[in-house]
């Protein structure tokens, strides 16, 4: 009876005693037969997804535990791991992350499990827009269910109201991170570029095969960003309303949800770089922001904010590319009264994607930015090089470059990004490129990328353009 | 009762969760279970919402050449937050003099609750309750109530789970399989391999079945391993470390798997 006693004790005591620590808190994912037929249909891209749950994760271990003038020595021989090896072989299943970042999981538990609940999200979408037997409006009400299901967990759920940037851009310890580690910053830009660029061939595919073709080409976009970084790397952070414009304009609370969590990626990198916050504090300071963007009623920004912030934050080129659009070979159309077709406003960074879905544009045959479901219309399948003859495909190609440097806004942007320079001086100088995709630096399947600093001389010498500076 | 009745029974259950089980789920390799394959059991339970069905069986052989096979279904609920409520309905077959004999080995259920997660300075805190019913005639004698504490700490990929159990009442005889015995502790580490989805793991154990038999001293090793995204395999294999009691060794091996029934699930706010 006495040791019956001591453990009722024990049994009652102990709640108090462990109040102040974290609680596990896991939950199961909303269970239906499309979970997992993202793995199974595109390997290729969900295992990466893996790659990049160790790619975060080990960065805040790394910012964490290793002392100032360590970092970005430890942080650059990661960088060396994920991208020539682990990013090429990526696990089949999820990292176990506690294994990765085991002091900051002790940590900030909390921080830990609103992203693996988000990553969740990501990765159901995912799933539902890769099951073929669902049509768009069953995809779209499945959708919105495990949002709505995600959104339950208030304790661990980010609002799904736009949080202002100056939450991620304005705090005293804001942007300390991508400034001393800029490489390894725009490798988490590039990974959530993909994250939420992905979702735009899964929808505007129609087929199979143009669902397979499309996510090919967001990925070789993916791994073209890698060649000489951090040059190709995001300037800042993708939004995804910029990046997804098809699938924020479907699912404006996921993209939102999305935003904020990738916001919260990069200020706790802030957190943890961030000299002015001693260690001690640095758990407080988390829980103070997570709370916050836990909160839809303060430091927030209106929709309509948030959908134009891709343009005030220097638009799509700054942001890493469209995932889709500007490979539409532009040869196939130039259409009468100078309007071009299969050329994506936003995707250049002329308006927001949230514009575009507010206002729809005209869009080039095969490519719309369907606004309901079922107004899925097809999306051209990223084609191999026609028998045009590269001179024809290259004559719309210089249209277009002029009609573009005509434009003083786009011409200052343009000379300010030596990335996008860069960019539409290969493009020039090979004809081909805009019929196919580009070509990634290293291919999941491809042996170990080279060490990033081979730079490629340009193909060809390019005529003078107007309005552009070579460099 | 007859082998075939058994296996039936088995066969049964196998469909049931089929049916219900078509929302396919993720069992994570690192989830130790009591058992599986190994004794001790990490601190956290199942996750909320999730079922985990387990199919484990077991062999093993006494210092005496007796021979034991068990096939221990299991049933785990995450029914409220860092709980899990289940049950085992073991089956086993002893041998004996006459050949071998079937027969449900009692029915348990058990509650597991997870006071914390493992943080800075204390490791993750569960407590865990059985009771075992007598039902089946391999069953023991009597109800059982047990207690036990559970311990789990991290550094990397390594983990150590320090487990204790205590079982109340008087000496009654135990069951052929998943028998209550009256006391045991131990420890065990396991590694995680997280490109592979695979944890190793070795366990050492203090065991005394009733409080006037020996004390047994045993180790195991065994082996997870993620086979899809909701289905895990296990094996694993246990020795006695003293002469004078415990098993000369067992062998086992199983499957589990996580789903949940949409049903179940808290649906938000409707659209």
């Amino acid at each position: 009876m006495r040791n019956l006693a001591l453990l009722l004790c024990l049994a009652i005591g102990a709640p108090n005693l462990l109040q102040a620590q974290d609680r596990r808190g896991e939950q199961f994912y909303y269970p239906g037969s499309f979970n997992w037929t993202f793995l199974k249909l595109y390997p290729e891209a969900a295992r990466l997804f893996n790659a990049f749950d160790y790619g975060h994760a080990v960065l805040y271990e790394r910012l964490l535990t290793k002392p100032p003038a360590e970092r970005e020595e430890a942080l650059e021989k990661e960088y060396r791991f994920l991208t020539t090896d682990l990013l090429i072989r990526p696990p089949k299943f999820a990292v176990a992350e506690e294994v990765i970042e085991p002091t900051y999981a002790k940590l900030a538990w909390q921080a830990k499990q609103m992203f693996d609940w988000a990553h969740l999200l990501h990765r159901q979408i995912y799933d539902i827009y890769s099951v073929e037997r669902l049509d768009s409006a069953a995809k779209y009400a499945l959708i919105e269910k495990v949002t709505d299901y995600y959104l339950t967990r208030k304790d661990i759920a980010f609002t799904d109201v736009p949080k202002s940037m100056a939450l991620m851009d304005d705090q005293y310890f804001s942007q300390v991170f991508r400034k001393r580690h800029e490489k390894f910053n725009g490798l988490i830009w590039s990974y959530h570029w993909l994250q939420v660029g992905l979702y735009e061939p899964l929808i505007l595919g129609k087929t199979v095969t143009e669902r397979k073709a499309g996510l090919k080409a967001t990925l070789a976009r993916f791994w073209s960003m890698l060649e000489d970084a951090p040059s190709r790397f995001p300037k800042v952070m993708p939004m995804t309303a910029t990046i997804a414009p098809t699938f924020s304009a479907q699912h404006p609370r996921a993209a939102v949800i999305f935003d904020n969590l990738h916001m919260m990626h990069d200020i706790i990198s802030d957190v943890l770089a961030s000299d002015t916050i001693p260690k001690g504090r640095k758990r407080a300071v988390i829980y103070e922001q997570l709370a916050g963007f836990r909160d839809g009623t303060r430091d927030v920004m209106s929709m309509d904010e948030w959908k134009n912030m891709g343009e005030m934050m220097g638009g799509i080129g700054a942001m890493g590319g469209p995932a889709t659009g500007l490979l539409t070979p532009a040869a196939a159309s130039t259409g009468a009264g100078g309007e071009m077709k299969g050329m994506d406003h936003a995707a250049m960074g002329h308006g927001t994607a949230a514009k575009d879905s507010a206002a729809p544009k005209p869009m080039p045959p095969g490519m719309t930015h369907p606004m309901a479901p079922g107004d899925s219309a097809p999306m051209k399948p990223m084609p191999e090089a026609s028998g045009t003859h590269p001179s024809e495909r290259m004559a719309p190609m210089m249209e277009l470059h002029q009609r573009m440097m005509a434009d003083s806004v786009i011409r200052t942007r343009l000379q300010a990004d030596t990335a996008m320079q860069r960019l539409m001086h290969e493009a020039m100088s090979m004809p081909n490129v805009m019929a196919k995709p580009t070509k990634p630096a290293t291919t999941p399947t491809s042996k170990p990328a080279k060490p990033p600093a081979k730079k490629k001389p340009p193909a060809k010498p390019m005529p003078p353009m107007p309005g552009m500076k070579h460099p | 009762m007859e082998l075939k009745r058994v296996w039936s029974a088995v066969a049964w259950t196998w469909m049931t969760v089929v049916q219900v089980g078509t929302a396919e789920a993720q069992i994570d390799y690192r989830n130790l279970d009591d058992d599986r394959p190994t004794l001790m059991e990490d601190a956290y339970p199942v996750e909320r919402y999730a079922f985990e069905f387990l199919t484990p069986w077991r062999f093993s052989r006494d210092r005496s050449g007796g021979t034991t096979h068990a096939f221990v279904p299991e049933l785990a609920y995450g029914l409220f937050p860092n709980a899990h409520l289940g049950l085992k309905l073991p089956i086993a077959g002893t041998s004996t003099a006459s050949g071998r004999e079937w027969g449900i080995s009692g029915l348990r259920l058990f509650a597991l609750y997870n006071f914390n997660t493992e943080g800075r300075f204390l490791p993750a805190l569960s407590l865990r309750s059985d009771v075992v019913f007598p039902v089946g005639s391999l069953a023991g004698d009597g109800t059982r109530v047990s207690v036990k504490g559970i311990a789990t700490r991290s550094w990397g990929g390594t983990r150590l789970h320090l487990n204790g159990a205590y079982t109340f009442g008087k000496d009654r005889s135990l069951g052929a399989a998943e028998a209550a015995n009256k006391w045991w502790y131990g420890g065990a580490v396991d590694q995680t391999l997280y490109r592979r989805s695979l944890l190793l793991i070795g366990e050492v154990y203090a065991l005394r079945a009733l409080s006037t038999e020996p004390v047994q001293v045993n180790a195991s090793v065994g082996v997870r391993v993620q086979l899809t995204p909701y289905l895990v395999f296990d094996a694993g294999v246990a020795r006695r470390l003293r002469k004078s009691a415990g098993p000369d060794f067992e062998l086992t091996a199983g499957f589990s798997r996580a789903f949940a029934i949409p049903g179940f699930m808290p649906t938000g706010r409707s659209r």
